[in-house]
C-alpha cells in the first residue's frame, strides 16, 4: 500500500472548494477524514486531541486549497497531521495526563469479537505509546498506514536511511512489548 | 488470543478497526461551522451589532422605570378674580394740527436735607 491515490471526483471537489463551495469541501473531507483522524489518534493516543488536530488540518488545507497540488494532497495531509500531533506533543506539559485512545467500535459486533478487537487496541495504543515520538511517526506511517520507506522520508523530511533505522528500532522496542504482554496473560 | 501473535498482525488488525462515524461526523461538523462563520462575517456583525441595540433599548427601559416619580403638583384653591371691566373710553377726534411743545411747567426744585451727627452741621443737597 502507498499514498492514497487522489481520485479524479476528489480533483473535482477541488476545485470546487477552491471557488468556496462548502459543500464540496465536506466531501473532500470525508474523502480524507480517515487519513487524518486515524493517523492523528494513533500518534496522539488520544481521541479529544486526535480530534482537535483534524480540525486544525483541514482548516489549514482550506486556507491552503489555492496552491496545493490535487497530486499530493495525501501526503500534505500525511505531513500536516505529523506535524500537528508533535507541535501539540510539545505544547503539553509533562506532568498532563494522556487519556489513551478506548475508541469505541464502530458496530455492536460479538462480545468474543469485542472483548479481542478492545484488547488488540489496548497493546496498540501501550506499544505506541512507549515509543520515542519520531520513531512511533515512522512505525504508523510505514508499518499501519503502509506507506512506503521514500514516502515516509518525504512526510517526515528526513532521509530514507533514518526512516529505515527508526523503523527498526521501533519493530523490535513494539515486538518485545506484544510479546511479553500476551506471555504475562497466558 | 492465542498465545503467541504475529504482533504486525494485531497492531495492523487494531489500527484499521473502524471507527465510529460519529468521530469523522463531529470533526467534520466543527470544520464547516468554522468555515461558515468566516464566510459570513456580516451576518456575525449583525447579531453583534443587534444585540447591542438590544442591549441598548433594555438598559433604557430600565433607566425609564427607574426614573424618581414627582408627587402631582397641589391644586391651588384660590381662584384669581376677574379683571376689572375697563372704563369706557370716549373717543376724541384726532386732531392734525401741529403739535405745540408743552409749555414747561415751573417746578420746585427737590431739596434734600441731610443731618450729620454734628447738630450744628446740617446739609442741604437741592437737586435740579
Amino acid at each position: 500500500m502507498s499514498i492514497p491515490a487522489d481520485a479524479p471526483d476528489g480533483c473535482t471537489a477541488l476545485d470546487a472548494a477552491r471557488a468556496g463551495d462548502l459543500a464540496a469541501f465536506d466531501c473532500l473531507m470525508r474523502q480524507y477524514e480517515r487519513l487524518v483522524l486515524v493517523t492523528a489518534l494513533r500518534l496522539t493516543g488520544s481521541l479529544p486531541d486526535a480530534q482537535d488536530i483534524s480540525q486544525d488540518v483541514f482548516l489549514k488545507l482550506y486556507r491552503n486549497l489555492p496552491k496545493l497540488d490535487p497530486a499530493c494532497l495525501s501526503s500534505w495531509l500525511y505531513r500536516v497531521t505529523v506535524n500537528a500531533c508533535h507541535d501539540r506533543r510539545r505544547r503539553r506539559r509533562p506532568e498532563d495526563p494522556v487519556d489513551f485512545a478506548e475508541q469505541l467500535p464502530a458496530a455492536a459486533a460479538d462480545p468474543q469479537q469485542t472483548l479481542a478487537a478492545a484488547e488488540r487496541r489496548r497493546v496498540l495504543a501501550l506499544s505506541l505509546r512507549m515509543l520515542p515520538e519520531k520513531e512511533r511517526a515512522a512505525l504508523v506511517l510505514r508499518d499501519l498506514e503502509g506507506l512506503s520507506t521514500q514516502e515516509t522520508a518525504h512526510i517526515l523530511g528526513c532521509t530514507e536511511a533514518t526512516v529505515r533505522s527508526q523503523v527498526s528500532k521501533a519493530r523490535v522496542k513494539v515486538k518485545d512489548f506484544v510479546e511479553r504482554y500476551f506471555r504475562r496473560r497466558t | 488470543m492465542t498465545p503467541n501473535p504475529d504482533w504486525q498482525e494485531i497492531l495492523r488488525a487494531a489500527h484499521n478497526d473502524p471507527l465510529d462515524p460519529a468521530h469523522y461526523t463531529a470533526v467534520r461538523a466543527r470544520v464547516l461551522a468554522e468555515l461558515e462563520r468566516a464566510h459570513n462575517p456580516w451576518r456575525r456583525l449583525a447579531w453583534i451589532s443587534g444585540a447591542g441595540a438590544l442591549a441598548a433599548a433594555l438598559l433604557l427601559a430600565i433607566a425609564l422605570q427607574h426614573r424618581p416619580t414627582l408627587p402631582p403638583l397641589p391644586e391651588v384653591a384660590a381662584a384669581i378674580p376677574a379683571a376689572p371691566a375697563a372704563p369706557a373710553v370716549r373717543e376724541r377726534p384726532i386732531q392734525t394740527a401741529v403739535a405745540r411743545p408743552a409749555p414747561r411747567r415751573h417746578r420746585q426744585p427737590l431739596t434734600i436735607k441731610l443731618q450729620t451727627s454734628d447738630p450744628n452741621i446740617v446739609i442741604y443737597w437741592i437737586a435740579d
